[in-house]
């Protein structure tokens, strides 16, 4: 990621942000910008985040036109980490694009800034997450985590991101962490793309029988069975 | 009497109460039917092809959507706002409601096993729990009947006590999809039957208005093609049809109401809309509240003095039955990066295993009296929360594990036979209240050791389908008492109403007649005598058809 993150703006948000008269200005949140100041309080790096706000979508909601009923809290920084931490844990390859590609740091904003109590221990868990990778990236001479070097930055991942070696001291991190991991996996993986990539090949509709598993995968079948002294059963 | 604009109140819109709707409309009677939900209409609210990605946290549940932004589930779920429910000491019992026409039938799974011979006279099998005042015998035809008339998929697979349908009725099963034939094939290796589940899915186009399944959407979100079925696709709007079905939602049931005779003569609501207090009369009512909600309006219904509605028996409340309910999940690596192809199927289960070990039971070689069945779950299902969990490390590795496993999982799920006991009830709250100001349920529920050993047993074959598969159990194998779902939790509650052969120690006859008030039809899961490990819903539909039918009988020979 070598240009700032911009947050996506979709449809389903972008009009609960007009409703909510929430302009959409992403330079100014990129730094950090709004955050309230408060001089006597020991300052965040990544600043502080906006309190959570807005309301659940409650028990009744248009299944038809989905919406976002609460925004987004992150800061500006947090964002950039964010985006910069999915390009870490999703690199570019020949078939995919960069995990921040895929609007997946706006989906993390999202759950964390939820006014669900379940998203709320993400919320605690990957704030603080965030902050001990900024901390320790700038303890490495970076100017920031999204500013460090690929190397300076999979050193910090190596000591939470792998079960069996996380850093003694360093739990917290880890299952933070292994939170970031599924919300921005799972994210990824649903978008368009991501699923396609995935090869769910479902949601399409189709008059007749059910076609059921094709030659190919009957045949892979077979093969798996056959080791184990096992064949296709007849009948179903 | 007094004269009414209908002959028959029914109070809810689900399995039993549509059902009986269907059957009365068509005989000439008119109805009027209260639902304590708003009105739904699948047709132009189910979410169709949405995708998880367009709906909020990737349509994950929440407390306002515990099953899914897009499941077909409103102004419901384990807790609803201002109608709370309690329990008793050291009971963990869950409540599902669904506040909309249509109830419960909008999202359920579809499964449509019959009950068998056994299910009818489980004490006069094995000595414990009570017997039903009827056999399958009386109830097959019944069953042929619901099962044309709903659409069900499946094949007769001529086992012990899983009955056989009448030619014709059943529709073509769908093709198994690879991880069923793996399960299947594994399974009969090691002599457990693997046959193709039952579903209420229309395979074959109805020539009704509604259309066989096109393979696609998640059942639970509803469908508005018809092809799984719900009250509000089917029965409802053909009982509208007739001209003489009216319906009233928003209506929270709360009293039976009787005249001097003892019969009932109407109930009395709360209209959720204004907050009024209202009263409907009729010749005669139909209480299909689902199991819980309708012992609940016995219970606080006029007679509550006198221990409630019906209640001669003091049975009203009480032999409250949920499904056994646990679940092992496996991994098999020769399902790692299998071809893609559409699975997406019907959604639900093509296959499943049920109970085969009648005989060893009868001859007491197992340490449980009663059965169960597996549902088997695996396929490569649309992407969502979760794709990404399960991963260690970060960079392209894990995206490769995500794709590899993709598919490979397998879960089997018990659903037993739970067997009544003193400890499992329901009651008034001495001191809880609703927001209407309705008196609350109080839930007791205490499993016991032929459960605990049940789920044992089920564990162990699941286990051992895994790993004849090559495959590895991945999820943690609890102790009994943990592994159980929470009374309720499958959402099969039933029983607090039960049927039998006397006044003395049930609460109606078979018909779902009330032994106390015979103008008073309980046609829900209430009237359960047992608590097979068939799903209800379809002994639901069965039980309402033959009861509604004998009302009409005996509103036609002018006895009611």
């Amino acid at each position: 990621m070598s240009q700032p993150y911009l947050p996506r703006v979709d449809r389903r948000t972008t009009m609960k942000w007009l409703l909510l008269g929430v302009g959409v200005t992403p330079a100014l949140a990129a730094c950090g910008q709004g955050a309230p100041a408060d001089p006597a309080a020991s300052q965040p790096l990544l600043g502080t985040p906006r309190p959570i706000s807005g309301t659940p979508y409650g028990v009744d909601p248009d299944m038809l036109d989905p919406q976002v009923t609460w925004q987004k809290t992150m800061t500006g920084p947090q964002l950039q980490l964010v985006a910069a931490l999915c390009d870490v844990v999703m690199p570019a390859s020949d078939e995919l694009p960069l995990g921040s590609a895929l609007g997946v740091p706006d989906f993390v904003d999202e759950w964390v800034s939820s006014p669900y109590e379940m998203t709320q221990s993400a919320r605690t868990g990957c704030f603080a997450l965030f902050e001990w990778l900024e901390a320790e990236a700038r303890g490495l001479g970076a100017a920031s985590f999204a500013a460090a070097r690929l190397e300076q930055q999979t050193t910090l991942l190596d000591r939470i991101a792998w079960s069996d070696r996380v850093e003694p001291g360093l739990q917290d991190q880890a299952s933070a962490f292994d939170t970031f991991r599924n919300l921005s996996v799972s994210a990824y993986l649903s978008s368009a793309e991501g699923s396609e990539w995935l090869g769910y090949l479902g949601n399409r509709p189709s008059t007749g029988d059910y076609a059921g598993p094709s030659e190919a995968a009957l045949d892979h079948l077979a093969t798996a069975l056959e080791p184990l002294g096992l064949s296709i059963p007849e009948g179903l | 009497m007094a004269e009414h604009e209908h002959d028959v109140l029914v109070i809810g819109s689900g399995a039993g109460g549509g059902m009986a709707a269907y059957v009365l409309t068509q005989s000439g009677v008119k109805v009027h039917m209260l639902e304590a939900g708003r009105d739904y209409d699948p047709v132009g609210e189910t979410p169709m092809f949405s995708e998880n990605r367009d709906a909020p946290l990737l349509g994950s549940g929440t407390p306002d959507k515990d099953f899914g932004y897009y499941n077909a589930t409103i102004d419901g779920g384990w807790d609803i706002q201002g109608e709370p429910y309690s329990t008793g000491e050291d009971t963990e019992f869950l409540w599902w409601r669904s506040r909309m026409l249509g109830g419960r039938t909008n999202h359920w799974a579809r499964n449509s096993f019959r009950m068998g011979e056994y299910d009818f006279k489980p004490k006069t099998r094995d000595g414990l729990g009570f017997d039903w005042p009827i056999s399958y015998a009386d109830l097959a035809p019944w069953y042929d009947r619901v099962e044309k008339l709903v659409g069900v998929y499946g094949v007769n697979s001529g086992l012990v006590n899983h009955p056989d349908s009448g030619e014709g009725v059943l529709q073509p099963p769908p093709k198994a999809r690879v991880p069923e034939l793996f399960a299947a094939a594994a399974a009969a290796d090691i002599g457990i039957p693997c046959v193709p589940a039952r579903r209420a899915v229309l395979t074959r186009d109805p020539g009704d208005g509604r259309l066989a399944c096109f393979w696609a959407t998640d059942c639970g979100r509803g469908c508005n093609i018809g092809a799984a079925f719900q009250t509000t696709t089917s029965l409802l709007p053909w009982a509208r049809t007739t001209g003489n079905l009216n319906i009233t939602t928003d209506a929270m049931v709360y009293e039976i109401t009787t005249g001097e005779d003892g019969q009932a003569n109407g109930a009395r609501y709360i209209d959720k809309t204004t907050g009024e207090h209202k009263f409907i009369g009729a010749r005669a009512v139909v209480l299909a509240a689902s199991a819980a909600e309708s012992a609940r309006i016995l219970l606080n219904s006029n007679a509550r003095d006198s221990g409630g509605l019906a209640n001669g028996s003091g049975q009203v409340g009480r032999n409250l039955m949920d499904t056994v309910g646990s679940g092992i999940t496996g991994q098999i690596p020769a399902l790692e990066n299998r071809p893609r192809y559409n699975e997406d199927g019907a959604m639900g289960m093509h296959v499943y295993i049920p109970f085969w070990l009648y005989d060893e039971q009868a001859a007491g070689q197992l340490d449980f009296p009663r059965g169960y069945h597996l549902e088997v779950y695996s396929q490569f299902s649309a992407p969502g929360m979760g794709s990404g969990s399960g991963l260690d490390g970060y960079g392209a590795s894990i995206l490769e594990s995500a794709r590899r496993y993709y598919g490979s999982f397998i879960h089997f799920a018990q659903r037993g036979e739970m067997i009544p006991n003193e400890n499992c009830y329901a009651e008034i709250d001495a001191e809880g209240k609703d927001k209407f100001g309705i008196p609350i349920l109080k839930f007791h529920y205490k499993h016991s050791d032929h459960e605990y050993d049940q789920v044992t047993h089920a564990q162990q074959a699941s286990i051992e389908i895994i790993e004849r598969m090559g495959g590895r159990v991945v999820s943690e194998v609890k102790a009994p008492k943990d592994a159980v779902a929470a009374g309720g939790e499958i959402i099969h509650e039933i029983g607090t109403a039960r049927m039998g052969a006397s006044a003395a120690d049930s609460v109606t006859n078979s018909y779902g007649q009330a032994w106390d008030v015979p103008n008073l039809f309980i046609l829900d899961g209430a009237i359960f005598a047992s608590k097979a490990h068939k799903n209800p819903t379809l002994t639901i539909l069965t039980l309402a058809m033959r009861g509604a039918d004998h009302l009409v009988n005996e509103m036609k020979r002018g006895v009611l």
